[in-house]
Parts: structure tokens; sequence; C-alpha cells
């Protein structure tokens, strides 16, 4: 109940000021937008990062089980019996049981917690669902960025923005959850008005695939930066 | 590179010294008070190869002067030629002691703006090719070579009037309050267990033992007085190591860079570009303030770790009086105040907040105290957070702050007291957080991040403001880093 507050609260939040963002860093056809801090519309990310996250999720999970069943069954073959054994392996399932509902619930939490918005002042980048936190990226302090995708982000055409900065704790900021054109053109945005731009953890473009990506305008057609 | 320079002749025993403090040392003391032989004796064995590859590190290290470039150069099986733009180097590090200055040589590391570590470390080369090197990088108009009686080379002829020098009292001071004697304890305790005296020597039962042949209250006396002489050696050979570190301390400005030289035996010669700064803080503990002085202390971009060069960032004015506050504040950046007279406080609910949680913690305690009727240690529970309630309001109201198009500050503490300040165009990322309990009580919390933060040092991060006040605070910041370019 007091999430659905919070959610209304931000959804009504104007902030100071008329600034006027930039075209939305990722577009859906009904996705809610709502102003941010520095009054730039905030757009949820592309939902096939929903199931790019519970993917790795359910191979994080998958592992642990398999890990926890190994070593019960060590530990059986090896003569361990009685309360020890059983409190241990009640435990494993106990944790199996908690990371199975992380890998249903949590992406769809995270994600609905997750924003973004790209302005003339900078880029503003929410997320978080217990601790939440809002980072904002004056783009003068953008020192160069980097467009990635991992093997699942590159099945449903979506890829990780970077923005390097010279701070310490957010010496980098990912931003997730992109389709690929959406980042490389944010991408070579920055790079024009402050940062530089790079792309790594792929070997080859990769359109993103209209039935699994949230773009309603075809992905533009973009070479290497490099 | 056809023709390098190599360092000075005496450079190899340089570093064999260096690499002897961590692997000889520490065997010989095991050989002399150790019984049996222990790991650290086979550890000297690692010596030998690092001796030999220092000497033929000699051999194959080269350096050179261009018109635009530093190039060093050292090949082995692989070839390394590093080319370091002169006009990057921002600050030449120096460091001599005793033996360097009998050898009429120093080590010298230079800097740019990027990294952690010096693009360059020269050790050692002589006084009048460190001066060379200055010259190259300040640009012919600026020929320094200037030879002092410390023997470091400076341009002490250029000087203006030091902002800062040290005086006996200011020595005896960071002496108690850096408290390097405890590294004397460190050492003693090891040297004791290291001889097993802990199992022959039980005081205690020597006590018990004994008591028949000595009073109680003459034992009790000799206690006082072990543990009396005993502090006084430990704050002894603390004021000794600040009156080598710091004597002849020396803060002076030159154009845009300040120069610090500091230290009897070792002589350290540290620099930093103004340019370079990213936050101030004014710093003062209770001993400070008892002894009517403060510090301040900087984070600065790019450049060796805190560690390996303390002066310019921890100690950069290590104690003053606390009048020329807003003086050395124009000095470090025009503009600059630590006046904190009009800032603002955070919200009066925070003091609340504090509490509320403190009685919450206090109730989860004090219940199983009282089924199991531990009543002194209850009442002891109750009486320490009635402190500590009060202690969340002191320090609440201790918290200000201020936002302008110049600064951003944060003035907090009640037992050491800092007042911070990041600049608009050194201010990175702003973020603002909320924890669960913070969005319940519609607050939160707004952080700065800088540009070579410390991870000990203090921070622009303001908590219990009001939603409103935060993202309000937050978008300001924004906006004046936005409008403020940042260099280096």
């Amino acid at each position: 109940m007091s999430e659905a507050v919070d959610d209304q609260s931000e959804a009504n939040r104007n902030s100071e000021g008329d600034e006027t963002g930039s075209s939305p860093a990722v577009s859906g056809p009904t996705a809610p937008s709502e102003r941010g801090v520095l009054g730039v519309a905030l757009q949820p990310l592309a939902k096939a990062y929903i199931a790019t996250e519970g993917i790795s999720w359910w191979i994080f999970t998958g592992i642990v089980g398999l890990l926890s069943v190994a070593g019960l069954i060590i530990a059986w073959i090896n003569g361990g019996r009685g309360l020890v054994l059983a409190i241990v392996a009640l435990s494993l399932l106990g944790l199996v049981l908690v990371l199975v509902w992380a890998s249903v619930k949590w992406p769809k939490l995270a994600y609905r917690h997750m924003r973004v918005g790209f302005g003339e002042i900078g880029i503003e980048y929410r997320r978080g669902v217990v601790w939440r936190s809002t980072t904002i990226i004056p783009r003068n302090r953008v020192q160069h960025t980097d467009v990635a995708q991992g093997p699942i982000m590159r099945r449903y055409g979506i890829a990780t923005l970077s923005i390097h900065t010279a701070g310490t704790t957010h010496a980098k900021v990912d931003i997730p959850g992109l389709p690929l054109g959406e980042a490389q053109r944010i991408r070579d945005e920055l790079l024009r008005s402050h940062g530089g731009g790079s792309e790594k953890g792929r070997e080859r473009e990769v359109p993103a695939k209209p039935e699994l990506s949230d773009v309603t305008e075809p992905a533009p057609a973009s070479g290497d930066d490099e | 590179m056809s023709n390098g320079r190599r360092l000075h002749p005496s450079s190899p025993m340089f570093d064999l010294i260096k690499h002897a403090r961590g692997l000889i040392l520490p065997g010989v003391i095991v050989i002399v008070f150790s019984a049996g032989g222990t790991w650290q004796i086979w550890l000297m064995a690692l010596f030998v190869p690092i001796a030999i590859a220092e000497v033929a590190k000699f051999f194959i290290f080269r350096y050179e002067l261009t018109d635009e470039d530093l190039i060093v150069t050292y090949s082995f099986i692989f070839r390394h030629e590093r080319h370091v733009p002169l006009s990057r180097i921002q600050n030449v590090d120096t460091q001599q002691n005793a033996l360097h200055r009998w050898l009429g040589v120093v080590e010298a590391k230079l800097q740019t703006s990027s990294g952690k570590a010096p693009e360059a470390t020269l050790r050692v080369v002589t006084l009048g090719e460190l001066a060379r090197i200055r010259a190259a990088i300040s640009g012919p108009a600026s020929e320094s070579g200037v030879e002092t009686e410390g023997g470091v080379t400076s341009e002490a002829a250029e000087e203006a009037e030091p902002l800062l020098q040290l005086s006996s009292s200011d020595l005896v001071l960071l002496g108690i309050v850096t408290w390097r004697g405890l590294a004397l304890l460190a050492v003693g305790l090891g040297v004791a267990w290291e001889l097993q005296l802990f199992k022959r020597i039980h005081p205690i039962q020597w006590l018990r033992d004994n008591t028949e042949l000595i009073p109680l209250e003459l034992a009790l006396v000799g206690v006082v007085l072990f543990v009396a002489g005993g502090t006084a050696l430990l704050v002894g050979a603390s004021i000794l190591w600040a009156v080598l570190r710091f004597g002849g301390f020396r803060l002076s400005r030159e154009g845009d860079t300040f120069r610090i030289h500091s230290g009897l035996l070792t002589t350290i010669g540290a620099s930093v570009p103004r340019k370079r700064i990213q936050l101030v803080s004014l710093k003062s503990s209770p001993l400070y303030r008892l002894a009517k002085r403060t510090s301040i202390r900087l984070e600065t971009a790019g450049g060796a770790q805190e560690t390996e060069t303390p002066f310019g960032r921890r100690w950069f004015a290590p104690a003053f009086d606390p009048k020329r506050t807003e003086e050395f504040a124009v000095e470090i950046r025009p503009g600059l105040s630590f006046d904190t007279t009009n800032w603002k406080h955070i919200s009066p609910r925070g003091a609340w907040r504090i509490r509320k949680k403190l009685l919450a913690l206090g109730v989860v305690l004090c219940v199983p105290l009282v089924i199991f009727q531990f009543w002194w240690i209850g009442g002891a529970v109750i009486v320490l957070l009635g402190l500590s309630m009060w202690w969340a309001g002191v320090w609440c109201r201790s918290l200000r702050y201020d936002v302008s198009e110049r600064q951003v500050g944060l003035a907090e503490g009640v037992v050491d007291r800092w007042v911070t300040s990041v600049f608009a165009d050194t201010a990175q990322v702003v973020t603002l957080s909320e924890s669960p309990f913070d969005r319940r009580a519609r607050m939160a919390k707004v952080k700065v991040d800088t540009a070579g933060a410390l991870t000990s040092g203090h921070k622009i991060a303001i908590p219990y403001l009001e939603s409103d006040e935060a993202h309000r605070i937050a978008r300001r910041i924004a906006e004046f880093a936005a409008t403020h370019e940042f260099e280096l």
C-alpha cells in the first residue's frame, strides 16, 4: 500500500523549471512518463530487461541448487545423517526457494522502479526497490561512454550503457535495459556534446528483434564508431 | 630514443634499501629475537633475485628530456617506452633523507592529472638534474636551480612569503593527535611475542605469588607508575615522530601551485596545483580546539595515492590559528568561505527519527534483560539510550549546509568538527538516496561525488532533508555543475 502511495507521489512530482529534455531514451507503446529531479521526462527501460534479468537470476538459482544437491549427496555418502544434515538440507531448500521467488518476482519489481531520462542538463537514472537512488550526471561531466551487450542481452536486443565520469564512487554508472539502437544513439549524442564513446563486449551489430523489444520505431542503422 | 640518461650510480643502493626494509628487516628481527627458524628467514632469500633485478634495472633504465616530452625507457625482454608530455606534468614531488643529502641526490616523482600512480619515478638523480627537469617542465623562461642548504633544489628565490610554518607547540600537538608512538608499542608487543615473554612472565600471577613480600599499596603504585611511564614513553615517541616528520614544515603558494616542504631527516617536497583541488575540509578535534588550532585537508584529483604522499592532502595545513581560516580559504580558492553563520539546518524531524530508532533499539535490548532480571544491565542500557537521544539532538543541530553557485558546503560534528566544501566545477555526480524509512518520513539524502575522493575523508552527504528540499538541492547542484566545466 505504502509502495503504491510512493509510486503515485513519484508520478505526481513536478520539478521546478521548464526543462525540455531531448527525445525520450526509451519508448514503449504505453510507457508512463513522470518528471524527474531535473524536470526531464523519465521513461521506463525496455521490457525485455525483465526477461534478461530473470534469466540471470534463474541461472544463479540453478547453480546454487545444483551445488546444494551435490553437497548434500556428498555429505550423505560420507556418512552424514541425523538432525544436523536435516537442518542443513532444510536451510538449503529454503535458500533455493527464496532464490526461485526472487527469480520470478525480483526482475519485475526492479523494472517497476527503474527510470531514465536524458535532458539538457544531464542524465537522470533512478533505480532501487527497497533502497532507492536517483543518480544525476551533468552532461559536461561525462568522460566517455561504453555500450556493452552480454549474450543474453544480445538475444533480446538490449544493451547496457556505461557512463564514465571523473568521480570516485560513481566513476562508472551502468544503465542496463536500453534497446541497442537507443543506447548507441545516446552514446553518440553524448560523444558529440561532451564525452567519448566506445563499444565493447560484442562482436557484431545485432539489430533489435521487433518481437522482443518495445521500440516502436525501427532501430536506426549504425556503424562502428571506433 | 637514441641516447637517454641513466639514473645516478647510487640508484641501485636506494632501491635495495627499499626492498631490504620489507624483506631483510623482519628476518633479522626474527633471527635476533627468536629461538628457532621461521618463514620470515626464508623470505630473506627473496632479496637475492630482487637485488640482481634492481642492479640490472639500473643498466636498462633510461630517461630523456626532449622539447615536448619526458621519455622513460626500460627494456629487458619486453621494451617499455613511456612518453609523458611535459605540459601534462603537474607536479614534481621529491624526497630526501640523510643518505640522499650526503650523496647530493634526490628521489623525484613526476605526476600528471590522470591515474593514481606517478607517471615517472626517478630514484635517484642529482640536484642539478632535478633542476634541469623542473626547468624543462616549467618552460625556458622560468629556469630554476637554486640549491638550498637543505639540499633539495627549490625555487626558493621566487617563493612568496610562506603561508604557514609550524611552531614547536604545533609539532607537539601533531605528535599527540597522530599517536605514532603506538607503532612503538606494536613493535614492542611483536618482539615480546617472538621472545615468548608472555609464556614466561605473568605479571598478575607474579603479583599473586608475591603479595606476601610486596604490600598491595606498593604494588598498585608500581602498576600506576608503569602505566604512566609507558604512556609518557608513547607520547614522547609520538612527539619525536612529529618533530622528524613535520620539522621545518613550510607551506607557500607560487602562482597557482602550493608547495610544501617538510621533514628534518627525510625532507619531503610536494606540490598541489590549485586546479586539482576537488574538495576542502576544515577539521578541528577537541585537542585542536584546546590548543586553539584548526587544520585543513584537501582532496585532489590525479597523482599518487594519498598514502604515498599525504602532504598536500591530509597534511595540507596541519595546524594553524583559526583566525586565519578565511585567509587560507581565499588562498585555496577565491570566493571560498568557511563561514557557516548563514547556512541552513537540516529538517528538525531528523533528530526525532534518530530518537525513534534508538527507542526501538532500547525496547529490543531491554525486554530480554527484564525477562531474565538483569536489572542493572537494563538500567545501564536505559541511561545510555537517554544519553544517545540527547546526543542525537546535539548532532543534528550541528548539521548545516549551503548550496550556492560557487560551492556546496556541509558543516557537521560535535566532537570532531568538519566544514567541507566542494566547488561547482569539481562536483561530479549528484545522488539522491532514500531508505525505506526516508520514504516513509518523506525525506532523502543528497550526496556529491568528486574526483580523487579519499575513503577516510569527510564527504558532502546531507541527510535528513525534506524530500522537496532534497530534490531542489540536487537539481541546483546539477545545474551549477552543468554551467561550470570540469578541467584538470
